[in-house]
This record gives C-alpha cells, structure tokens and sequence, in this order.
C-alpha cells in the first residue's frame, strides 16, 4: 500500500467512524454503579446471604446420610460445603460471581456478552438454585 | 481546560456524580469512536467504554487538570485497551464486522469494506504511542499543534510517531494483504 492510498483510506476510516453513534448512553448505568459502589448496605442486610447459607448448612447435615466409610463422609462435606457456599454466593452476589466467571473465561468475555446484565444475574441466581439441590443430592446420596 | 470543565472537575473530585455525568456526557461519543475502532465491534467498545468511565471515576483524583479531561480519559481507554489485549493475546480482532449495506457493486463494496477493515485492525495492532497519534489525527482531525498539546509531547516528536505509525500500519496491512492472498 502507498502513502497516499493509506493516508486516504485513514481519512475514509476517520470519516466513517465519526457517524458511529452510541444508541444508548452508558452514563446512566455508570452512575449507577458508583453509587451502588459508594453506598454500603447495613449490616444486617450483608450478613444476610451468610446468615442463610449457615441455616441451610443446618438443615442439610440433619439430612446428611452418615456411611461407615469416613474417608467417603469428609468428601461428601467438603461437597456440601463446597456447593452450599457456591450457591449462596451465586444468588447473592451474582456481580462478583459474573466478574470472575469473566475473568475465567476470558477469551470469550472480551467480545462481550450475549446476554444483557439482567439476563445475566438471573441466570446466575438460577445456577444458585442449581448447586444448592447438588447440595441436597450430595446428603442423601 | 475550559472555565467549565475545571468546575465540573473539582465538584466530581469530591463526589458529585451529577457533575462527573456531565463531564462524561461532553466525552462519550468521541470515546465510543476510539473504542470502536480499536475493538471493532460494538458490544466490547461499549464494555471497553464502560470500564473506562469506571476508571476515570477511581483515579480522578490523580488528574491534575494540565491536560483536557478528553485526553486523559482517552489514555485511559487506550492503556485499557492494551491491557485487555495482553489479557487476550491470542483474539483475533473481528474481521469485517462492520460492514455496511453496500451502495457499490457486491464484489467492489466488499474489497472497499475489507480494505478498511485491514486499516482498522492495523490501527488496533500499534503501540499505544503510535495508535494515539494516528487517531488524534485522523480520527479526531487535530492539528500536529493540537496533538502535542494535548499529549504534551513536542510537534517533531508528533511527525516523527506519525511516520514511523504510518510505517507501521503499511507493513501490518501488507502482511494482511499476503495472508490473504
């Protein structure tokens, strides 16, 4: 490519670009998360998700099906365990989870989501629900 | 800096998000441009444009008011940029994504279309300092005065990343140009 073909095709591009347009402005959202981020919850309401995983664990040990194998009892707690928090963090902080389901992904996150934010949160809320019935399989099993 | 943009400033250094909604609101599009181009494809320069404001918000307090608010929030969606795609080393930047219904010929509007898409993706392959000065310049249309200012570089410096930018971006195009035979 010449000097000039590539000079004229910037100036093209340039121009091109320059009637791209945002359908929808991000300031709103923006705004939204600073102000979500600069006001904290009260203390009650943060110990809430631990307060419930803790009832949970409660209720799902009393149904826990001990085996005479102890080696196969610890792996079903840490199973438990493992599926309780899992859970509990997906219905109660489906942002944070999202972030680091991202991250792990991450080839497929940087051309962006499919789904919108409110798409994505019930669908993580949901696979809450899903790992606390594993939680539930994982005692009578 | 304008008298108005210093105001707005210093109320959004103290947490006057209204104020700093206002100063986003004199920079998105001209942002979303840059991502655009950079990215290629609209839903991650609008995830790249928001990560940026987030950005802005956290290290506003480091901005010193010696460049236009513009220019630094433009660096920080180009070093953004660069980060996530040494996050992504491996992702191809979308090819033709951006086509247009074409008005020429299918065959002509194709090769026209793809031609600048290798322009394009050449431009999100620089350097940062390089990729800077080519979208100031042609992108936003600045003066090689109005570049230096705003980077704070001097207007030789300018010409010479300029050229050697241009050098860069013929290779890269070539070497496209080969790929594809």
């Amino acid at each position: 490519m010449k000097e000039n073909d590539l000079e004229r095709e910037l100036s093209n591009l340039g121009n091109e670009f320059q009637k791209e347009t945002l359908s929808i402005s991000l300031i709103p959202s923006t705004l939204r998360i600073l102000k979500g981020q600069g006001r904290k919850a009260p203390l009650f309401l943060r110990t809430i998700p631990i307060f419930l995983a803790l009832l949970l664990f409660l209720v799902l040990v009393n149904l826990f099906s001990f085996t005479t194998e102890p080696l196969l009892n610890i792996t079903k707690m840490v199973f438990l365990v493992f599926s309780l928090i899992t859970g509990t963090l997906f219905i109660f902080k489906p942002e944070k989870m999202i972030k680091a389901d991202k991250k792990m992904i991450g080839r497929l996150s940087f051309r962006g989501a499919i789904a919108t934010p409110l798409q994505e949160t019930i669908l993580f809320r949901l696979q809450g629900v899903y790992f606390i019935l594993i939680a539930f399989l994982i005692c009578k099993l | 800096m304008a008298e108005e943009e210093v105001l707005l400033v210093a109320k959004a250094k103290k947490g006057d998000l209204e104020s700093f909604g206002k100063l986003l609101a004199s920079i998105e599009a001209k942002l979303f441009r840059v991502a655009l181009i950079l990215c290629g494809e609209r839903e991650t320069a609008k995830d790249l444009l928001q990560e940026t404001f987030l950005a802005i918000y956290q290290s506003l307090s480091r901005f010193s008011g010696k460049s236009s608010f513009y220019t630094y929030s433009y660096c920080i969606l180009l070093h953004l940029y660069h980060k996530m795609r040494r996050k992504h080393r491996k992702i191809l930047i979308p090819l033709l994504e951006n086509l247009r219904a074409p008005t020429l010929s299918p065959a002509k509007s194709f090769r026209k279309e793809e031609k600048k898409e290798k322009v394009r993706q050449a431009i999100a392959k620089l350097p940062s300092p390089f990729q800077e000065v080519i979208i100031l310049r042609y992108l936003e249309e600045l003066t090689y005065q109005e570049i230096a200012r705003n980077l704070k570089i001097r207007e030789g410096t300018v010409k010479s990343r300029l050229f050697k930018a241009k050098k860069l971006l013929r290779g890269q195009v070539s070497t496209f140009d080969k790929r594809s035979g």
